[in-house]
């Protein structure tokens, strides 16, 4: 064989791999941008209005889709948050037919809260706190769905962002970052811990900002809630674990009111940084959830 | 695939909040001087007036008007000093002021006054069961109100 035959045959095979390597990303990209089936929906499932709105609540869902001028009470979204190299339009979630989500069957909801994947296979960018509300049940998801079905229809066109390769890259960063299934109580712990880890895992999201994240920005587990800088403002975010250890809370009540209250019965430290506004939305939970909420946290060494 | 893991984090480092943009300049300095160490100290102040009251409200001390008019007398007056204390520019160095006081100033002055009126409602009241509703108004509409919106978290864990 002669040396440039060689060449060639040698440009063939990295030719060859590079083929297969772009075929297998593609592959990957479409398997990963799959919606879920209908039969995710569980045959004997029937919607609690009243469950959705307390998910509506815990999630904190107004915070961010809060409408513009007269619709500030309904997520009609229209704001914008600022993330790195741009800014990302908050979109309308009510349930307007052409503007909103009025057309989303179910599973579409459902595929956008377990998966961040959108109606035509768009990885929505996760400022949308998603990789947490994954954790929720199919049965909550739902009825946070017929929830916002309830919801007075806002006609507001909010297109998403385009962010072509941002929401490339993130089928597969989501693919390390969801995950696996949903929550499931933590066998030998009471009903009130699991209750109060479930809506601080799931629909609260209280990871998203608490918890550091590694070097790829997936929230680190062996450091959960262990303090964190923050992400839109300088500073850092408390620690929520050793709260009684570090005399920060005197006992689950003392936590409960603090939750409940916040800087208006004199707690200081929970009104900056986002926190005030997820305190207000938590003040507005069943009192026997915000207990769980500070059960579980007291919990925490 | 050390560009693919900075894309990525640039991804990931999208606003969890609606929150604002970076505050500028806040490198080196480790002690507060100037007006941010002077309003610091007129609203720890202000803390250290409000929390005996916060007891009251409990239950953890007992109702006391003479003190509850004194520190309210106290709060007052410090917020209305630490209303003075935040000229242009004093964003910059060690502070949890957010720059947002000087970008929208008519809303930071309007809490203020606010707060302050609070304060002096809390100065009158004379019984037991009208001190809760008094106190969490100062606390909501005043304390919390501002710092939610004016505030930067702490620096240090
Ligand atoms: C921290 C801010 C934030 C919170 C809290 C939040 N969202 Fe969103 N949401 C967003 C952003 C930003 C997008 C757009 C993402 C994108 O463009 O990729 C979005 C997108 C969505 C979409 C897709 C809409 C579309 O047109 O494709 C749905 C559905 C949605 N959110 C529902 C919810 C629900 C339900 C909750 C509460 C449980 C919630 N969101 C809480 C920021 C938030
Ligand atoms: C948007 C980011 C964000 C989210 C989401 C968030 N927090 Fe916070 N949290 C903060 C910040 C920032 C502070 C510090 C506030 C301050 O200094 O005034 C804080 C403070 C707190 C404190 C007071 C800690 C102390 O040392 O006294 C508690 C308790 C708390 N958060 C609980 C929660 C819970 C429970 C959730 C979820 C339901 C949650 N947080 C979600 C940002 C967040
Ligand atoms: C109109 C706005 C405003 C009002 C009203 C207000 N504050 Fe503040 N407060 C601030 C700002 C801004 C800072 C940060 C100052 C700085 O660091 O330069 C601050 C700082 C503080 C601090 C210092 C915290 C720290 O870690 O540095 C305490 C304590 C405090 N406030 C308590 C209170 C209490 C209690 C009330 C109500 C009785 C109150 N404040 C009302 C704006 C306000």
């Amino acid at each position: 064989m002669g040396k440039s035959e060689r060449k060639i045959r040698t440009w063939h095979i990295v030719l060859g791999i590079f083929a297969l390597l772009v075929i297998g990303v593609a592959v990957a990209y479409r398997q990963l941008s799959q919606p879920l089936p209908e039969s995710a929906i569980p045959a004997d499932y029937k919607p609690d209005i009243e469950n959705g709105r307390i998910i509506y609540t815990a999630g904190g869902c107004i915070s961010c889709h809060r409408g513009i001028g007269p619709h500030v009470e309904l997520p009609a979204g229209g704001r914008k948050l600022k993330i790195p190299g741009g800014e990302i339009t908050v979109p309308n979630i009510t349930p307007d037919e052409k503007t909103g989500i009025g057309k989303w069957r179910a599973v579409d909801f459902l595929t956008a809260l377990r998966r961040g994947l959108g109606l035509d296979g768009t990885h929505y960018i996760p400022a949308f706190p998603y990789t947490s509300y994954a954790w929720m049940t199919t049965k909550d998801i739902l009825d946070l769905y017929h929830y916002l079905k309830t919801l007075a229809p806002v006609r507001n066109e909010t297109p998403l962002d385009t962010h072509r390769f941002d929401r490339f890259a993130l089928a597969f960063w989501k693919w390390l970052a969801l995950p696996k299934r949903p929550f499931r109580p933590v066998p030998g712990k009471s009903e009130e811990w699991n209750r109060g880890a479930y809506l601080v895992l799931g629909p609260g999201h209280c990871g998203e900002c608490h918890t550091p994240r590694n070097s790829i920005f997936i929230p680190d587990r062996r450091r959960w809630l262990a303090g964190a800088p923050h992400l839109s403002e300088k500073g850092h975010v408390p620690s929520l674990r050793g709260l009684k250890r570090r005399g920060r809370y005197k006992d689950v009540n003392d936590l409960f009111q603090a939750l409940k209250y916040g800087e208006s019965l004199g707690y200081e430290d929970i009104s900056s940084g986002g926190m005030g506004e997820v305190q207000r939305n938590i003040s507005k939970l069943p009192d026997a959830d915000i207990r769980a909420i500070a059960t579980y946290l007291m919990s925490l060494e | 695939m050390r560009n693919i893991a900075r894309i990525m984090l640039g991804i990931g480092m999208a606003g969890l909040l609606a929150a604002t943009s970076l505050a500028s300049g806040h490198e080196g300095a480790k002690e507060m001087t100037g007006p941010a160490k002077a309003r610091h100290d007129a609203m720890e102040t202000v803390k250290d007036h409000f929390v005996p009251l916060v007891k009251m409200v409990k239950g953890a001390a007992p109702f006391d008007a003479a003190t509850v008019k004194k520190n309210a007398e106290v709060i007052a007056k410090k917020l209305e000093e630490a209303s003075k204390l935040f000229p242009e520019g004093s964003d910059k160095g060690k502070t949890r002021a957010k720059p947002e006081i000087w970008t929208n100033r008519a809303e930071f002055d309007a809490i203020m006054k606010t707060a302050i009126e609070k304060a002096k409602a809390l100065m009158n009241v004379d019984s037991p069961d009208k001190l809760a509703p008094a106190v969490m108004e100062l606390g909501g509409k005043g304390c919390k109100a501002c710092h939610e919106k004016f505030r930067k978290p702490k620096d240090e864990m």
